[in-house]
């Protein structure tokens, strides 16, 4: 190049810079929106999969969105071919196979849009009555307070140094999911599964059988937690934080239970749902006002052991052995039948084929294909074992009267009092009686450890190994 | 070597110095000690902080010094190989040495005190470590462990003050750590093991009970309370909380928090 184009040479090499700084800006902006899509905001999850559980005879596709129609359609036509022995035949069906694909696939989806339709209008209906995972909403009939979801919802974070909010996605969501499902990434590891609160059932709790527990009773599992699982206690959270969290389970609750009778009613009945306030709030208020009468159903003993009530301690101990040898008889004899699950000595190990609710279903021989696409595979339930003095529902007597009184709901224990439809099959007598036996079961032959101190002192004296 | 890597490596040392010079004033030190033989573990920390301290800015600086001076863009001299000297090797052999031999002899005392010299006082409690949370039991009225009346709390440690405190540490499932800061207590739960841990809390007040080994995916929320506290509100407590534990009705009052 001549010196003549120098400036011209200059001219290039400027516009090469702005190009290359264009480019980097280009970059930059690109990695900046793909940063931002990699955190974009979690969504509640469709519960299809209680759908399909509860209808085994159906085809699970017919519950979801596959994607999947048009390599069904091809396998069919492939099929067809194959079938074939006339070859003249056969060079028909390969010269008209890509229309026959079009036209088949079209032919699957139409019957496809309308279950596609209903899913959105699912989808619309849940997000209308209780927002995202990050904007929570509540009606006023769900009895919620948005203020206690509004500080458990949505991503963690630290505002003015002291409020914390984002709590359940800093404590809970691990294990219980965003759409609280049980099914969070380390929910596979553990044993029991973490609660999936979605069905509206609860284990431990004050209230009768099928009755919502109290939110006393949900705030006690998450100050106490769970012993015997992988629930870990809360204590130490500031209360204000514990109750918001005790919400926030209210709300998932109210909100899985809301779905799955929306879900039930589109795919189960084939009825067509219609988006209009007073609809939703028809399907809110059966489960907001089985929430708000939880406090009603709280059982209360009306009576109380006599050794409590006894003052004189040798009256108090004889009272007490009476109650406990009442309570063993009863406890292996035909009207309690403990030992047909807990076994005749109280190690929980006489029946092994037991299931939860949350488990039953998920039978991997009805679902063939289908189970292994679960991300939870079917867990068994083992009958408490008596001996260990560790009790999941508390540990207080009463926690135990009433875990006898009303059952565990949602798992195969049944109650002893009476419920709808059923006499009692133990008087509260009689229960207590059995209160007092299992309480004593860890305890059998009183074996008092002394301190490691003493222990040794004894042993070299006895002149035996330390 | 170029002057500005010279320095840079001259920062080293300075910006040590005055972290270690800013933090205790800004709060990041050691936690307060309220303890009877915290004394000790501290005094050894600053003794070998001390110790490492002025070892660590002599040779920095020596490093300094070496790299300022024998630039090689300014030195004209050829570089002069030796093949060492025996005197020098017998001193950085034997003054270290010499260094962790006393430290192993100076520090026993402590580690005696808290790992060997056991108060002859009955347990006063027993820590189940589990992942993720501290399960407390105490012997309740009787004085003896596995019997109807042991108290159970989870995350909630309450020891009297001014008094021998004797606890049997255990771990249901993996390696745990039971780490008191301001009692300057640090001990591994073991699982399989009953691991015996004593201290004297000199005063009353709420403090941390954290675990100190990474134990799994909840490790940082596997978070306790110390509360010390008079005997005579310890014994309170303590019949308070058994007399809640055998609660036959639902208590008249909600507890409030």
């Amino acid at each position: 190049m001549c010196p003549s184009d120098a400036g011209e040479r200059r001219r290039i090499a400027l516009e090469g810079r702005r190009r290359r700084a264009a480019t980097c800006c280009a970059l930059l902006w690109l990695a900046a929106a793909a940063g931002c899509g990699g955190l974009s905001a979690p969504q509640f999850r469709l519960n299809m999969e209680d759908i399909i559980r509860e209808t085994p005879d159906k085809d699970p596709d017919e519950f979801r969105i596959t994607g999947r129609e048009r390599e069904q359609v091809r396998q069919g036509l492939l099929e067809e071919m194959r079938r074939e022995k006339d070859p003249q035949k056969i060079e028909q069906l390969e010269a008209n196979f890509g229309a026959a694909l079009d036209a088949g696939t079209e032919e699957v989806l139409k019957l496809k849009r309308d279950k596609i339709k209903k899913l959105k209008i699912l989808n619309t209906a849940l997000v209308a009555l209780f927002g995202t995972p990050d904007e929570p909403y509540v009606f006023p009939e769900s009895g919620l307070d948005i203020k206690k979801i509004r500080l458990a919802a949505g991503p963690a974070q630290t505002v003015n140094s002291n409020v914390r909010r984002g709590l359940y996605r800093q404590h809970c969501v691990h294990c219980h999911g965003v759409s609280g499902d049980g099914a969070g990434p380390t929910a596979m590891f553990l044993n029991p599964y973490p609660r999936d609160y979605r069905q509206g059932k609860f284990k431990f709790k004050s209230t009768e059988f099928a009755a919502k527990p109290t939110d006393a009773d949900l705030l006690h599992t998450l100050t106490e937690g769970i012993p015997g699982t992988a629930m870990p206690s809360f204590k130490l959270l500031p209360l204000d934080e514990r109750e918001a969290l005790v919400e926030y389970v209210k709300y998932l609750s109210m909100r899985g239970e809301v779905e799955l009778a929306m879900a039930r009613y589109l795919f189960v009945d084939e009825e067509d749902l219609e988006l209009s306030r007073s609809t939703l709030v028809e399907f809110l208020s059966e489960s907001a006002e089985s929430w708000s009468a939880a406090a009603e159903h709280v059982v209360r003993p009306q009576t109380q052991p006599a050794h409590v009530a006894a003052t004189d301690p040798a009256e108090k101990a004889r009272l007490l052995a009476e109650s406990i040898e009442r309570g063993r008889k009863l406890f292996a004899g035909e009207k309690a039948a403990c030992v047909k699950c807990h076994g005749p000595t109280g190690l929980g190990d006489s029946e092994d084929k037991l299931y939860d609710d949350w488990n039953k279903d998920k039978d991997p021989e009805k679902f063939g294909a289908e189970a292994a696409t679960w991300v939870l595979p079917r867990q068994q339930l083992r009958p408490r074992n008596l001996r260990l003095g560790i009790y999941r529902g508390g540990r207080r007597p009463l926690d135990l009267f009433r875990r006898i009184y009303t059952g565990i709901y949602g798992g195969p224990m049944p109650g002893a009092g009476p419920s709808p439809g059923r006499e009692a099959t133990l008087s509260e007598e009689e229960i207590w009686s059995v209160v007092d036996y299992i309480r004593s079961l860890p305890y059998e032959g009183q074996v008092a450890v002394p301190p490691p101190r003493q222990l040794t002192q004894r042993s070299r004296q006895s002149g035996s190994l330390p | 070597m170029n002057k500005f890597w010279c320095l840079l490596f001259l920062a080293v040392p300075v910006l040590g110095v005055a972290a270690f010079a800013w933090a205790p004033g800004a709060g990041y030190w050691l936690p307060r000690d309220i303890s009877d033989h915290g004394w000790q573990i501290d005094h050894l920390f600053y003794f070998v902080l001390t110790l490492t301290g002025a070892v660590f800015v002599a040779t920095e600086l020596a490093l300094f010094w070496f790299a300022w001076k024998y630039d090689g863009r300014t030195n004209t001299q050829p570089v002069r190989f030796t093949h060492g000297s025996h005197d020098v090797e017998v001193l950085w052999t034997l003054a270290p040495a010499a260094t962790l031999v006393f430290i192993a002899i100076y520090q026993m005392n402590a580690w005696a005190d808290v790992k060997m010299r056991q108060p002859d006082v009955p347990v006063l409690a027993e820590v189940t470590a589990r992942q993720f949370e501290w399960r407390i039991r105490y012997p309740g009225a009787d004085g003896r462990f596995d019997t109807l009346d042991d108290v159970h709390v989870v995350n909630d440690l309450h020891v009297p003050v001014d008094r021998d405190i004797l606890i049997t540490l255990k771990s249901q499932d993996v390696l745990h750590s039971f780490f008191l800061p301001n009692l300057r207590i640090k001990q591994d739960a073991v699982p399989g093991m009953k691991i015996p841990v004593w201290f004297r809390a000199r005063d009353v007040g709420e403090f941390d009970l954290v675990c100190a080994e990474l134990c799994g995916w909840g490790h940082y929320k596997m978070k306790g309370r110390l509360t010390v506290q008079s005997a005579s509100a310890f014994e309170q407590w303590l019949a308070e909380t058994a007399a809640a534990q055998e609660a036959t009705q639902e208590p008249e009052v909600e507890e409030s928090e």
